[in-house]
Formats: C-alpha cells, structure tokens, sequence
C-alpha cells in the first residue's frame, strides 16, 4: 500500500498496482523515495478522491479486454465525467501532475465535446469569461473567418 | 522533511511555477476565468481536440484566447464530412491569421481550407510534419512555406490547387508524397530525400528530358513508389491496343547515359498498363540501379493476355543489380 496526502492534510491508502497508473509516484516508487507518506501540496482531498477512484477502476486495464468488461469500463468513463467544469479542470490538473496519461486523455475529450458547436456566448458562460475585446476587435476576428461564426448546428444553451 | 516529500515538491515547483509563462503569472492577479489556473499546454491539449470551427470560435472569447493557439505543437484541422460539399465552390474557409502565430508549431495538417498567411508571416521554425490535403494555396506562397521551415522531416502535399510551379527546398526533409501535376514540381534542394512516392495525376511528363529531371534532383532516393492510377483509368484501354514501339523499348535514352541511381533500393510501380512511357521509366530503372533490392510491379486490372505480355516485357530489360528481385503482382489481374 501507498499512502498519500491531500494539500488538506488528508491521507489516502491506495495499491500499489493501482498507484503506479501515475508515472510521476511509479518513478518515486522506483527510486526508495516512496516509503512514508507521499505529500501532493496542489491537490485537495475532494480531486484526490476522485483520482482514487479513477485508479483502483482501472487497476486491471490490460485484464479487462480479456474478460469482456470493456464495456463497464467504458461505462465508468462515461460516468466519471460526469462532473462541473471546475471539478474537471481539477481533476485534469491532478492528472497532469501525477502524470496518468488515460485520465488526462479521458478529460480533455470531455471538455473538448462539452465545447463543440457551442456558441461563443454559451462558451463564455459556462466558462466564466469576460470579454475584454471592444466591439471592432471582434469584428475583425470575425471577419478574419466568418464562416466559423455562423451555421446552424451553434447551439447556444449552456450545460 | 522526508525523500518522499522533496520529490513531490520539486517536481510540484517545476510544473506549476517554472512551466508558468511569464504573462500567465501576472494573469493569475487579474480576476480569473475558470480556466485560469490551468496551464496553456492543458489549454493547447483541449484546442487540440476540437474541430477547426470550434477552435477558430474561441478566439473570439477574450483577448487572451485571441492568442491561445500560439502555442499548439499539433494541428490537425480537417472539416466536419458535412461541410465539405460546400468547400468545392467556396473560398471562404480562409485560415484565420492567428494560425500563422503557432511559432511552437511540429505538426500541421490541413484539408480543404484556404491557406492565405499575413504578409509578415514567415514559416514555421520547428515544423516537422507538413500535410496539405486539397487545400488552395499559391505556388509562390507553398514554397515559401517550405522554404521557412527548415526542420521539415515528412512532407505530403496531396491534390492540392496550384497552378505553377512549386519550388520545395527542405534540407532536412526526408520523406515526400505527391498527388497532382508532376511537370510543376521543382526539387531544388532536397540533399537527404530518400523516400518518395508519386502519384502524378494529368499527363505524364513530356519529354525523356523531364524525366531526367525529376531523379537528378533527389540524389539519395531509396525507395520510390509510382503510382499512376489515375491518368491510367482514364486512357488505359486505348494505350493498351497501340502495339509499344519495340525501338524505344530496346534504347536507353542518351540523356540517362550519364546517369546512376546508386542508392536506389526499393521501387513500386502501381497501376501498370504498358504504355510507352512507363515502360521507359521501368527500363531505366532497372538499368541504372546496381543497389536495387527489390522491385515490385502491380499491373492494373486488365485482360489476362495484355497484362502478361506487360510483364513478360519487363523480365527481358537488362538489369544493373544482380541481386534485385522481382515481384511481379499477378494476383490483381482480372480473369
């Protein structure tokens, strides 16, 4: 088992064979560095969590194409993004740092689809962007392209 | 403080404050966007994803995503299949200029979008890869583009819209595909060329002397592909009924007298029918190639007899290199 620690100062048992999905703690792992406990001073309990859970899902990865469950796992991927934007770019942050390839890719997509044909209102929104460009800049964005700014299929609703 | 927690630390202190741009530091004082924490490479890895309409809007969202791109190492910007019928009569789907920023640039790839750069715009420094996909883009401006990238490694320039002649000068470049009119390319500087595969749509090249030409220019070919699919499926069946003229088979042209292709190991000629001037090409090949390993020959779909006297023509070509073998794909013949 691995122990680490929340920026919270909560701690966290995890396995080994879950833990080492993180190439940044396999290499600690690796080099003796990871005897006690292992401090993550960006990441709070409430991300850590949901990385936890993401690990001990996915601890049998190779297993599970074997044994057919790629479909649950699939299923637990749909889930898991399930989540606001704040708890995403959290979890993305996290995933970068510990360096877990398959979440940050799991991640990214979700906010890329949340993000294809919205509106550029509706982006901003659920975003929390202000826009500081004056009225003529956006025009001349506009004008640079304009045929990205326009079609049906921009959906403005935000979610 | 224990090993374990140094480690974390540093490695902590490295990716969020030493991989923080500048800007991006000072940014975090100004009241934050829900992004705002996030490093622009997590940003660039969004982008990234998104269809190029969508990553074209979200310039438009503030002033700092108005030059978000710029650091984008990947690019991959091809248009919903559902808007491509409309690129056929439109020019509209002109690149936004803020591409022309992605200094950080490795990989582009375009499809069916108008290129037209900033007049100050001068390639891109680190570009590796560089596929065009019938994209609409001036000869003068394509060389340009090649011409300013000097680390450009693989090049694919696929049925694209140009009209004259295009210039490629890339010292590093290794690999080339081309799709389009052969007579308007002009290698002028490719020392480490070594790959290339041709699909030369139109007519074939004019004159022996074109031809020439076209291997002067790549000194360290090494494996060719020849692909000429197209031109063949239009004017196959008539080139076919024309005996081939036994003289020209027989001569090597006095303009290839000169010539070796000393690190020639692999060819492939696709879509063979037997017309005269492929079959020259074959023959000198086969002739001017003493390294040849292996040349591989697939006839293009064709009555049994025609494409069995294509090949029978080929084994009796003299050849330079005693241990090249031979494939000759019978299998595509139709029966």
């Amino acid at each position: 088992m691995v122990k680490l620690k929340s920026n919270d100062d909560k701690e966290f048992e995890v396995e080994e064979a879950a833990v080492i999905q993180s190439e940044m703690i396999k290499n600690m792992i690796e080099d003796g560095c990871a005897t006690s406990v292992i401090p993550l001073p960006n990441i709070d309990s409430k991300t850590l969590i949901k990385v936890i859970e993401y690990l001990n899902k996915h601890i049998n990865m190779g297993k599970a194409a074997e044994t057919g469950e790629e479909d649950d796992l699939k299923e637990f991927d749909e889930q898991f993004v399930n989540m606001g934007w704040e708890e995403l770019f959290d979890v993305i942050m996290a995933a970068n740092y510990l360096n877990i390839h398959e979440l940050m890719e799991l991640c990214c997509q979700s906010a890329a689809d949340r993000l294809k044909n919205k509106s550029v209102r509706a982006v901003r929104e659920m975003l929390k962007i202000t826009n500081d460009l004056t009225e003529e800049e956006e025009q001349e964005i506009i004008n640079d392209a304009p045929w990205a700014f326009e079609g049906p299929e921009i959906d403005d609703t935000v979610n | 403080m224990s090993c374990g927690e140094l480690a974390a630390m540093n490695c902590y202190f490295c990716q969020s404050f030493n991989m923080m741009p500048p800007n991006r530091r000072k940014q975090l004082l100004s009241p934050p966007d829900i992004l705002s924490n996030l490093p622009d490479s997590l940003i660039n890895d969004i982008l990234t994803r998104l269809p190029l309409r969508d990553a074209v809007r979200t310039s438009i969202l503030s002033r700092k995503w108005r030059y978000n791109w710029n650091g984008i190492q990947h690019l991959v910007l091809n248009l919903p299949r559902d808007k491509q019928h409309d690129l056929l009569h439109a020019n509209q789907y002109k690149l936004p200029s803020s591409l022309f920023t992605c200094s950080q640039l490795k990989h582009l790839f375009l499809q069916q979008c108008l290129i037209r750069p900033p007049p100050l715009f001068k390639g891109f420094d680190k570009l590796v890869i560089l596929e065009l996909i019938e994209v609409t883009i001036s000869s003068e401006l394509l060389g340009s583009l090649i011409y300013h990238s000097p680390l450009l490694d693989h090049l694919v320039l696929d049925a694209n819209k140009v009209s004259h002649h295009i210039e490629i000068s890339a010292p590093k470049l290794r690999s080339f595909f081309f799709s389009g009119n052969i007579n308007f390319l002009h290698l002028k500087n490719v020392p480490l060329l070594s790959k290339v595969c041709y699909e030369p749509i139109d007519l074939f090249v004019k004159a022996e002397h074109d031809l020439v030409k076209i291997f002067e220019s790549i000194p360290a070919l090494k494996n060719l592909c020849w692909d000429q699919c197209l031109q063949m499926s239009v004017f196959s069946d008539e080139l076919c009924n024309e005996p081939v003229p036994r003289d020209a088979i027989d001569k090597i042209p006095a303009s290839f007298s000169d010539m070796t292709f000393n690190q020639l190991k692999t060819v492939k000629i696709k879509h063979v029918s037997g017309a005269e001037d492929e079959m020259q090409l074959i023959k000198v090949l086969l002739a001017k190639s003493p390294a040849l390993v292996k040349m591989v020959i697939e006839p293009q779909s064709m009555e049994d007899k025609k494409s069995l006297k294509v090949l029978e023509e080929i084994t009796n070509f003299q050849w330079a290199s005693s241990k090249a073998q031979l494939d000759l794909h019978v299998s595509s013949i139709r029966s």
